[in-house]
Protein backbone atom coordinates (compact mmCIF):
# COMPACT_ATOMS: atom_id res chain seq x y z
CA UNK A 1 0.00 0.00 0.00
CA UNK A 2 0.65 3.54 -0.49
CA UNK A 3 1.07 6.73 1.15
CA UNK A 4 -1.00 10.34 0.48
CA UNK A 5 -1.67 13.36 2.21
CA UNK A 6 -4.89 13.30 3.72
CA UNK A 7 -5.50 16.64 0.99
CA UNK A 8 -9.51 16.91 1.42
CA UNK A 9 -8.53 17.99 5.24
CA UNK A 10 -4.49 18.81 5.53
CA UNK A 11 -2.50 21.78 3.69
CA UNK A 12 0.90 21.44 4.13
CA UNK A 13 4.03 23.77 3.42
CA UNK A 14 8.01 22.83 3.62
CA UNK A 15 10.07 25.74 4.15
CA UNK A 16 14.21 25.27 4.55
CA UNK A 17 13.69 21.46 5.72
CA UNK A 18 10.82 22.50 8.19
CA UNK A 19 7.19 20.63 7.40
CA UNK A 20 4.26 22.72 8.40
CA UNK A 21 0.86 21.20 8.76
CA UNK A 22 -2.56 22.08 9.59
CA UNK A 23 -5.51 19.63 9.58
CA UNK A 24 -8.58 21.71 8.74
CA UNK A 25 -10.81 19.36 10.40
CA UNK A 26 -9.39 19.53 14.12
CA UNK A 27 -7.38 22.73 14.12
CA UNK A 28 -4.79 20.91 15.47
CA UNK A 29 -1.49 21.96 13.32
CA UNK A 30 2.02 20.36 13.41
CA UNK A 31 5.85 20.08 12.13
CA UNK A 32 8.32 18.09 11.44
CA UNK A 33 11.86 18.32 10.75
CA UNK A 34 14.76 16.71 8.49
CA UNK A 35 13.90 12.73 8.54
CA UNK A 36 10.40 14.06 9.11
CA UNK A 37 10.15 16.59 6.69
CA UNK A 38 12.20 13.85 4.29
CA UNK A 39 9.49 11.18 5.27
CA UNK A 40 6.78 14.04 4.73
CA UNK A 41 7.85 14.75 1.32
CA UNK A 42 7.80 11.02 0.47
CA UNK A 43 4.06 10.59 1.35
CA UNK A 44 3.27 13.52 -1.20
CA UNK A 45 4.90 11.77 -3.38
CA UNK A 46 2.92 8.15 -2.86
CA UNK A 47 5.34 6.37 -1.76
CA UNK A 48 4.99 3.00 -0.15
CA UNK A 49 6.84 1.82 3.01
CA UNK A 50 9.37 0.63 1.04
CA UNK A 51 9.89 3.44 -1.02
CA UNK A 52 10.57 5.52 2.19
CA UNK A 53 12.94 3.28 4.13
CA UNK A 54 14.93 3.25 0.75
CA UNK A 55 15.08 7.51 0.75
CA UNK A 56 15.78 7.63 3.86
CA UNK A 57 18.64 5.25 3.96
CA UNK A 58 20.05 7.03 0.85
CA UNK A 59 19.91 10.62 2.73
CA UNK A 60 20.63 9.45 6.25
CA UNK A 61 23.81 7.73 7.76
CA UNK A 62 21.99 5.17 9.75
CA UNK A 63 21.05 1.31 10.00
CA UNK A 64 18.08 -0.22 8.51
CA UNK A 65 16.38 -1.68 11.66
CA UNK A 66 17.31 2.07 13.36
CA UNK A 67 15.37 3.90 10.16
CA UNK A 68 12.82 1.49 10.02
CA UNK A 69 11.45 1.30 13.14
CA UNK A 70 11.74 5.36 13.43
CA UNK A 71 9.37 5.55 9.52
CA UNK A 72 6.88 3.26 10.89
CA UNK A 73 6.46 4.99 14.62
CA UNK A 74 5.91 7.92 12.60
CA UNK A 75 4.53 6.65 9.94
CA UNK A 76 1.46 5.46 12.49
CA UNK A 77 1.67 8.91 14.12
CA UNK A 78 0.41 10.65 11.17
CA UNK A 79 -2.27 8.24 10.19
CA UNK A 80 -3.66 8.13 14.14
CA UNK A 81 -3.38 12.43 13.59
CA UNK A 82 -5.95 12.00 10.13
CA UNK A 83 -3.02 13.50 8.37
CA UNK A 84 -1.85 10.75 5.99
CA UNK A 85 -4.07 7.74 4.16
CA UNK A 86 -3.46 4.66 2.77
CA UNK A 87 -3.89 4.62 -0.90
CA UNK A 88 -3.28 1.69 -3.51
CA UNK A 89 -2.19 4.28 -6.10
CA UNK A 90 1.50 4.67 -6.42
CA UNK A 91 1.85 5.15 -9.90
CA UNK A 92 2.77 8.96 -9.69
CA UNK A 93 6.16 7.91 -7.45
CA UNK A 94 8.88 9.87 -8.44
CA UNK A 95 11.72 8.92 -6.40
CA UNK A 96 14.29 12.08 -5.07
CA UNK A 97 17.83 11.55 -6.10
CA UNK A 98 20.12 9.25 -4.26
CA UNK A 99 22.61 11.13 -2.37
CA UNK A 100 26.27 9.74 -1.98
CA UNK A 101 27.50 8.32 0.94
CA UNK A 102 30.18 11.37 1.73
CA UNK A 103 26.32 13.67 1.60
CA UNK A 104 24.52 11.38 4.51
CA UNK A 105 23.26 13.19 7.40
CA UNK A 106 23.38 12.20 10.83
CA UNK A 107 19.71 10.50 11.51
CA UNK A 108 17.71 12.58 14.15
CA UNK A 109 14.54 10.35 15.20
CA UNK A 110 11.68 12.21 13.32
CA UNK A 111 8.81 13.74 15.92
CA UNK A 112 5.91 15.11 14.85
CA UNK A 113 5.43 18.62 16.79
CA UNK A 114 1.95 19.05 17.70
CA UNK A 115 0.02 22.02 18.07
CA UNK A 116 -3.43 22.22 19.79
CA UNK A 117 -4.00 25.90 20.86
CA UNK A 118 -6.35 26.68 17.19
CA UNK A 119 -8.57 23.89 18.45
CA UNK A 120 -11.15 26.05 19.80
CA UNK A 121 -11.71 27.51 16.98
CA UNK A 122 -13.22 24.55 15.49
CA UNK A 123 -14.83 23.69 18.72
CA UNK A 124 -16.85 26.83 19.67
CA UNK A 125 -17.45 27.85 16.07
CA UNK A 126 -17.83 24.31 14.25
CA UNK A 127 -18.68 24.96 10.56
CA UNK A 128 -21.75 22.91 9.42
CA UNK A 129 -21.30 22.80 5.12
CA UNK A 130 -24.78 21.98 3.49
CA UNK A 131 -25.42 19.98 0.64
CA UNK A 132 -27.62 21.00 -2.07
CA UNK A 133 -30.69 19.54 -1.21
CA UNK A 134 -30.85 22.05 1.87
CA UNK A 135 -30.65 25.76 2.71
CA UNK A 136 -30.06 28.21 0.80
CA UNK A 137 -31.68 27.03 -2.10
CA UNK A 138 -34.91 25.38 -3.43
CA UNK A 139 -35.46 22.20 -2.30
CA UNK A 140 -37.84 19.92 -4.09
CA UNK A 141 -38.31 17.61 -1.14
CA UNK A 142 -38.80 20.73 1.21
CA UNK A 143 -37.54 19.91 4.59
CA UNK A 144 -34.47 17.33 5.47
CA UNK B 1 -16.55 19.67 9.90
CA UNK B 2 -19.94 18.53 10.00
CA UNK B 3 -21.87 18.32 6.57
CA UNK B 4 -25.61 18.84 7.77
CA UNK B 5 -28.78 19.16 5.96
CA UNK B 6 -30.82 21.88 6.75
CA UNK B 7 -34.72 22.07 6.79
CA UNK B 8 -35.61 25.13 5.14
CA UNK B 9 -38.69 26.68 3.31
CA UNK B 10 -39.22 25.91 -0.45
CA UNK B 11 -38.21 28.93 -2.72
CA UNK B 12 -39.88 29.58 -5.92
CA UNK B 13 -37.16 31.23 -7.02
CA UNK B 14 -33.02 31.83 -6.44
CA UNK B 15 -31.74 32.92 -3.94
CA UNK B 16 -30.17 36.26 -5.61
CA UNK B 17 -33.81 36.94 -6.58
CA UNK B 18 -35.51 36.49 -3.23
CA UNK B 19 -32.66 38.60 -1.40
CA UNK B 20 -32.61 41.30 -4.80
CA UNK B 21 -36.66 41.48 -3.57
CA UNK B 22 -36.01 42.04 0.23
CA UNK B 23 -33.51 44.41 -0.17
CA UNK B 24 -35.58 46.37 -2.50
CA UNK B 25 -38.37 46.31 -0.32
CA UNK B 26 -35.58 47.45 2.63
CA UNK B 27 -34.80 50.89 0.06
CA UNK B 28 -38.55 51.52 -0.48
CA UNK B 29 -39.49 51.74 3.26
CA UNK B 30 -36.01 53.76 4.03
CA UNK B 31 -33.99 56.34 2.88
CA UNK B 32 -31.25 54.27 1.10
CA UNK B 33 -27.12 55.18 0.90
CA UNK B 34 -24.88 54.53 -1.41
CA UNK B 35 -21.21 54.93 -1.29
CA UNK B 36 -18.59 53.67 -3.62
CA UNK B 37 -14.59 52.42 -2.13
CA UNK B 38 -11.81 50.87 -3.52
CA UNK B 39 -11.11 48.09 -1.53
CA UNK B 40 -7.60 46.71 -2.83
CA UNK B 41 -7.21 48.24 -5.42
CA UNK B 42 -10.91 47.36 -6.93
CA UNK B 43 -14.05 49.26 -6.94
CA UNK B 44 -17.04 48.29 -4.42
CA UNK B 45 -20.30 50.05 -4.54
CA UNK B 46 -22.00 49.61 -0.91
CA UNK B 47 -25.70 50.04 -0.85
CA UNK B 48 -26.91 50.53 2.91
CA UNK B 49 -30.52 50.38 3.26
CA UNK B 50 -30.72 53.40 5.86
CA UNK B 51 -28.14 55.68 8.08
CA UNK B 52 -28.01 52.90 10.54
CA UNK B 53 -26.94 50.35 8.44
CA UNK B 54 -24.16 52.52 7.31
CA UNK B 55 -23.04 53.51 10.79
CA UNK B 56 -22.80 50.01 11.70
CA UNK B 57 -21.01 48.22 8.60
CA UNK B 58 -19.91 51.43 6.54
CA UNK B 59 -17.78 53.88 8.81
CA UNK B 60 -15.21 51.10 8.69
CA UNK B 61 -14.52 51.97 5.08
CA UNK B 62 -14.21 55.99 5.18
CA UNK B 63 -10.37 56.03 4.55
CA UNK B 64 -11.44 54.11 1.20
CA UNK B 65 -13.41 56.09 -0.45
CA UNK B 66 -13.70 56.13 -4.69
CA UNK B 67 -14.87 58.18 -6.76
CA UNK B 68 -17.71 56.03 -7.95
CA UNK B 69 -17.35 57.76 -11.59
CA UNK B 70 -16.66 53.76 -13.11
CA UNK B 71 -19.21 50.79 -12.24
CA UNK B 72 -18.16 48.77 -9.81
CA UNK B 73 -16.81 45.70 -9.58
CA UNK B 74 -18.57 44.40 -6.57
CA UNK B 75 -22.32 45.72 -5.63
CA UNK B 76 -23.01 44.66 -1.54
CA UNK B 77 -26.30 44.99 -0.27
CA UNK B 78 -26.79 46.04 3.05
CA UNK B 79 -29.76 45.81 5.45
CA UNK B 80 -31.39 44.50 8.95
CA UNK B 81 -34.62 43.17 9.74
CA UNK B 82 -35.22 45.31 12.84
CA UNK B 83 -34.44 49.40 11.44
CA UNK B 84 -35.68 48.16 7.80
CA UNK B 85 -38.93 46.42 8.51
CA UNK B 86 -38.56 43.70 6.19
CA UNK B 87 -38.66 40.11 6.86
CA UNK B 88 -35.46 37.79 7.43
CA UNK B 89 -34.22 36.24 4.37
CA UNK B 90 -34.48 32.28 4.52
CA UNK B 91 -32.08 30.90 7.12
CA UNK B 92 -30.81 27.37 8.00
CA UNK B 93 -33.03 26.11 11.08
CA UNK B 94 -30.65 25.91 14.19
CA UNK B 95 -30.92 23.19 16.55
CA UNK B 96 -30.98 23.71 20.24
CA UNK B 97 -27.62 21.67 20.58
CA UNK B 98 -25.55 23.57 18.34
CA UNK B 99 -22.22 25.23 19.45
CA UNK B 100 -22.49 29.08 20.47
CA UNK B 101 -20.15 29.74 17.83
CA UNK B 102 -21.84 28.13 14.77
CA UNK B 103 -21.82 28.71 11.42
CA UNK B 104 -23.36 27.46 8.40
CA UNK B 105 -21.76 27.25 5.32
CA UNK B 106 -22.93 26.59 1.54
CA UNK B 107 -20.94 26.89 -1.70
CA UNK B 108 -21.47 26.27 -5.38
CA UNK B 109 -19.58 27.40 -8.52
CA UNK B 110 -21.88 30.24 -8.66
CA UNK B 111 -23.46 31.00 -5.16
CA UNK B 112 -21.91 31.00 -1.42
CA UNK B 113 -23.33 31.58 1.48
CA UNK B 114 -22.72 31.66 5.39
CA UNK B 115 -24.46 32.25 8.71
CA UNK B 116 -23.77 32.26 12.28
CA UNK B 117 -26.48 32.88 14.86
CA UNK B 118 -24.20 34.04 17.25
CA UNK B 119 -23.32 37.11 15.19
CA UNK B 120 -26.55 36.69 13.32
CA UNK B 121 -25.16 37.80 10.17
CA UNK B 122 -25.69 36.61 6.81
CA UNK B 123 -23.26 36.71 4.23
CA UNK B 124 -23.64 35.63 0.48
CA UNK B 125 -21.57 36.57 -2.43
CA UNK B 126 -23.23 35.52 -6.31
CA UNK B 127 -20.21 35.67 -8.15
CA UNK B 128 -22.20 35.09 -11.67
CA UNK B 129 -23.51 38.76 -11.18
CA UNK B 130 -20.53 40.06 -8.71
CA UNK B 131 -23.21 41.06 -6.33
CA UNK B 132 -23.23 40.16 -2.28
CA UNK B 133 -25.80 40.81 0.34
CA UNK B 134 -25.22 41.11 4.33
CA UNK B 135 -28.04 41.18 6.16
CA UNK B 136 -28.25 41.25 10.02
CA UNK B 137 -31.63 40.91 12.20
CA UNK B 138 -30.51 43.87 14.18
CA UNK B 139 -28.17 46.83 14.34
CA UNK B 140 -28.23 46.49 18.29
CA UNK B 141 -27.44 42.91 18.47
CA UNK B 142 -24.28 42.92 16.23
CA UNK B 143 -21.39 41.90 18.50
CA UNK B 144 -18.37 43.64 18.16
CA UNK B 145 -16.66 41.39 16.10
CA UNK B 146 -18.86 41.91 13.09
CA UNK B 147 -19.44 45.64 13.30
CA UNK B 148 -15.09 45.66 13.01
CA UNK B 149 -14.99 43.33 9.51
CA UNK B 150 -18.52 42.94 8.67
CA UNK B 151 -18.57 41.79 5.14
CA UNK B 152 -15.08 39.75 5.78
CA UNK B 153 -16.82 36.74 4.39
CA UNK B 154 -17.50 37.78 1.22
CA UNK B 155 -13.94 39.79 0.85
CA UNK B 156 -12.37 36.22 1.74
CA UNK B 157 -14.51 35.08 -1.19
CA UNK B 158 -14.13 37.49 -3.87
CA UNK B 159 -11.32 39.03 -3.54
CA UNK B 160 -8.83 36.19 -4.60
CA UNK B 161 -9.78 36.08 -8.34
CA UNK B 162 -7.52 39.60 -7.98
CA UNK B 163 -4.86 37.47 -6.32
CA UNK B 164 -5.62 39.02 -3.06
CA UNK B 165 -6.19 37.25 0.47
CA UNK B 166 -7.79 38.26 3.47
CA UNK B 167 -5.73 37.22 6.45
CA UNK B 168 -6.05 37.73 10.47
CA UNK B 169 -2.98 39.92 11.17
CA UNK B 170 -2.45 43.63 11.89
CA UNK B 171 -0.35 45.93 9.75
CA UNK B 172 1.26 49.24 11.24
CA UNK B 173 4.44 50.65 9.75
CA UNK B 174 5.70 54.09 7.58
CA UNK B 175 4.54 55.67 4.37
CA UNK B 176 7.55 53.61 2.57
CA UNK B 177 6.52 50.38 4.25
CA UNK B 178 5.06 48.13 7.14
CA UNK B 179 5.14 44.48 8.97
CA UNK B 180 2.40 42.51 9.16
CA UNK B 181 1.51 41.46 12.85
CA UNK B 182 0.56 37.72 13.33
CA UNK B 183 -0.30 35.29 16.46
CA UNK B 184 -2.76 33.89 18.45
CA UNK B 185 -4.82 36.26 20.58
CA UNK B 186 -2.99 37.52 24.12
CA UNK B 187 0.21 37.94 21.79
CA UNK B 188 -0.07 41.54 21.78
CA UNK B 189 -0.81 41.84 18.20
CA UNK B 190 -3.36 44.44 18.97
CA UNK B 191 -2.05 46.39 21.32
CA UNK B 192 1.29 46.64 19.13
CA UNK B 193 -1.21 47.81 15.98
CA UNK B 194 -3.33 50.33 18.33
CA UNK B 195 0.37 51.71 19.60
CA UNK B 196 1.52 52.88 16.31
CA UNK B 197 -1.33 55.44 16.66
CA UNK B 198 -1.38 59.31 16.63
CA UNK B 199 2.53 58.35 16.32
CA UNK B 200 3.76 60.95 13.60
CA UNK B 201 5.26 59.17 10.44
CA UNK B 202 3.04 55.91 11.80
CA UNK B 203 1.09 54.25 9.57
CA UNK B 204 -1.81 52.00 10.33
CA UNK B 205 -3.53 49.56 7.52
CA UNK B 206 -5.00 46.76 10.01
CA UNK B 207 -5.95 45.34 13.33
CA UNK B 208 -7.26 42.21 12.78
CA UNK B 209 -7.88 41.51 9.48
CA UNK B 210 -5.90 42.79 6.33
CA UNK B 211 -5.74 41.74 2.64
CA UNK B 212 -2.56 40.38 1.48
CA UNK B 213 -0.82 40.12 -2.15
CA UNK B 214 2.52 38.55 -2.88
CA UNK B 215 2.96 39.51 -6.44
CA UNK B 216 4.19 41.67 -8.11
CA UNK B 217 5.76 42.16 -4.43
CA UNK B 218 3.78 41.44 -0.86
CA UNK B 219 1.97 44.20 0.00
CA UNK B 220 -0.58 45.13 2.44
CA UNK B 221 -3.95 46.98 1.62
CA UNK B 222 -6.54 47.85 4.13
CA UNK B 223 -9.71 47.03 4.28
CA UNK B 224 -11.36 47.93 7.72
CA UNK B 225 -10.21 51.29 9.72
CA UNK B 226 -12.17 49.73 12.58
CA UNK B 227 -9.85 48.97 15.80
CA UNK B 228 -11.13 47.36 19.19
CA UNK B 229 -10.43 48.09 22.66
CA UNK B 230 -10.23 45.63 24.84
CA UNK B 231 -10.52 46.27 29.07
CA UNK B 232 -7.38 46.34 29.63
CA UNK B 233 -6.35 48.92 26.68
CA UNK B 234 -7.55 51.65 29.09
CA UNK B 235 -4.78 51.25 31.17
CA UNK B 236 -1.95 50.46 28.42
CA UNK B 237 -3.16 53.08 25.60
CA UNK B 238 -4.92 56.15 27.21
CA UNK B 239 -4.31 58.24 24.33
CA UNK B 240 -6.68 55.97 22.96
CA UNK B 241 -9.18 55.62 25.26
CA UNK B 242 -9.15 59.93 25.62
CA UNK B 243 -9.83 60.26 22.05
CA UNK B 244 -12.39 57.37 21.88
CA UNK B 245 -15.64 58.45 24.12
CA UNK B 246 -15.95 55.20 25.28
CA UNK B 247 -19.68 56.05 25.57
CA UNK B 248 -20.09 56.71 21.81
CA UNK B 249 -18.93 53.15 21.08
CA UNK B 250 -20.76 49.99 20.79
CA UNK B 251 -19.43 47.97 23.57
CA UNK B 252 -20.01 44.32 24.45
CA UNK B 253 -16.79 43.19 25.61
CA UNK B 254 -14.63 45.30 23.16
CA UNK B 255 -15.45 48.73 21.87
CA UNK B 256 -15.20 49.27 18.29
CA UNK B 257 -13.99 52.75 16.98
CA UNK B 258 -12.69 53.86 13.68
CA UNK B 259 -9.35 54.83 13.02
CA UNK B 260 -10.23 57.33 10.11
CA UNK B 261 -12.36 59.24 12.09
CA UNK B 262 -9.86 59.89 15.55
CA UNK B 263 -6.38 59.71 13.96
CA UNK B 264 -6.96 60.74 10.30
CA UNK B 265 -3.12 61.01 10.12
CA UNK B 266 -2.37 58.01 10.39
CA UNK B 267 -4.51 55.76 8.49
CA UNK B 268 -3.60 54.27 5.20
CA UNK B 269 -4.83 52.28 2.32
CA UNK B 270 -1.74 50.02 2.46
CA UNK B 271 1.63 49.74 2.14
CA UNK B 272 4.83 47.39 0.96
CA UNK B 273 5.34 44.52 3.56
CA UNK B 274 8.51 44.83 4.54
CA UNK B 275 8.68 42.07 7.27
CA UNK B 276 6.33 39.57 9.09
CA UNK B 277 6.34 40.14 13.13
CA UNK B 278 5.42 37.87 15.75
CA UNK B 279 4.45 39.95 18.93
CA UNK B 280 5.25 37.94 21.92
CA UNK B 281 5.04 39.43 25.72
CA UNK B 282 8.33 39.43 27.80
CA UNK B 283 9.20 40.44 31.38
CA UNK B 284 11.80 43.03 30.98
CA UNK B 285 11.56 47.09 29.76
CA UNK B 286 13.54 46.42 26.42
CA UNK B 287 12.29 45.52 23.22
CA UNK B 288 13.87 43.15 20.88
CA UNK B 289 13.80 41.90 17.38
CA UNK B 290 14.90 38.44 16.79
CA UNK B 291 15.15 36.50 13.13
CA UNK B 292 12.94 33.36 12.89
CA UNK B 293 12.31 30.79 11.20
CA UNK B 294 9.71 31.45 8.73
CA UNK B 295 7.63 28.09 9.60
CA UNK B 296 7.29 29.83 13.00
CA UNK B 297 6.05 32.71 11.04
CA UNK B 298 3.54 30.59 8.92
CA UNK B 299 2.67 28.69 11.88
CA UNK B 300 1.52 32.44 13.36
CA UNK B 301 -0.58 32.96 10.59
CA UNK B 302 -1.97 30.61 8.73
CA UNK B 303 -4.10 28.59 11.04
CA UNK B 304 -5.80 31.18 12.34
CA UNK B 305 -6.43 32.48 9.07
CA UNK B 306 -7.54 29.16 7.50
CA UNK B 307 -9.63 28.66 10.37
CA UNK B 308 -11.72 31.69 10.92
CA UNK B 309 -12.71 32.37 7.13
CA UNK B 310 -14.16 29.68 5.12
CA UNK B 311 -13.73 27.55 3.65
CA UNK B 312 -10.12 27.82 3.85
CA UNK B 313 -8.33 28.74 0.82
CA UNK B 314 -5.89 26.61 -0.69
CA UNK B 315 -4.44 29.53 -2.96
CA UNK B 316 -4.66 31.68 0.30
CA UNK B 317 -2.23 29.10 1.79
CA UNK B 318 0.19 29.32 -0.67
CA UNK B 319 0.34 32.68 -0.81
CA UNK B 320 0.75 33.50 3.18
CA UNK B 321 3.84 30.22 2.47
CA UNK B 322 5.10 32.58 -0.31
CA UNK B 323 4.90 35.68 1.76
CA UNK B 324 6.78 34.42 4.54
CA UNK B 325 9.77 32.98 2.19
CA UNK B 326 9.70 36.49 0.39
CA UNK B 327 10.15 38.69 3.86
CA UNK B 328 12.05 38.29 7.20
CA UNK B 329 10.05 37.19 9.37
CA UNK B 330 10.60 38.16 13.44
CA UNK B 331 9.71 37.68 16.74
CA UNK B 332 9.22 40.87 17.94
CA UNK B 333 9.91 40.95 22.22
CA UNK B 334 7.38 43.52 23.38
CA UNK B 335 8.80 45.12 26.38
CA UNK B 336 7.28 46.89 28.86
CA UNK B 337 7.87 50.38 28.03
CA UNK B 338 5.22 50.53 25.43
CA UNK B 339 6.62 54.04 23.94
CA UNK B 340 9.77 51.99 22.67
CA UNK B 341 7.65 49.55 20.63
CA UNK B 342 6.28 51.44 17.38
CA UNK B 343 9.84 53.26 17.71
CA UNK B 344 11.98 49.78 17.44
CA UNK B 345 9.61 48.65 14.19
CA UNK B 346 10.28 51.82 12.63
CA UNK B 347 13.86 51.42 13.12
CA UNK B 348 14.02 48.35 12.03
CA UNK B 349 12.15 49.50 9.20
CA UNK B 350 14.75 52.31 8.37
CA UNK B 351 17.82 50.25 8.85
CA UNK B 352 16.01 47.85 6.23
CA UNK B 353 14.82 50.13 3.71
Amino acid sequence: MHFGVNSGQVMSETIDGETIIIHLGTGSYYSLQQAGAAIWSAIERSADEGQILEELLSRYDASPVEVESAAKALLAELQSESLVIQTANGSSYVPQADATAEQRMAFVLPKLEKHTDMQDIILLDPVHEVDDRGWPNASDAGTA
Amino acid sequence: MEAATITVPVLDGRLSERLDALFREASDKNERVDRSYVLAGHRVRMRFANDTMFDVAGRAFGHLIGSGDELPELTIDIWDSASSGVPAPPLPAVGADAAFGAKFYYGDDRLQAHFQPASGALSVFDRERNHAWYWFASADELPSWERAASIRQILHWWLPSFGIYEVHGGAIGTEAGGVLLVGRGGSGKSTTALLSLGVPGMRYVADDYVAVSVDPEPYAHSLYSSGKLEPGHAERLPHLTEAANVDDLHVDDKAVFYVNELFEESIAAGFPLRAVLLPTIVSRQETRLVEVAPTLALAALAPSTLLQLHPPSKDGWAAMAKLVRCVPCVRIELGSDLDAIPKAIVAYLEARS
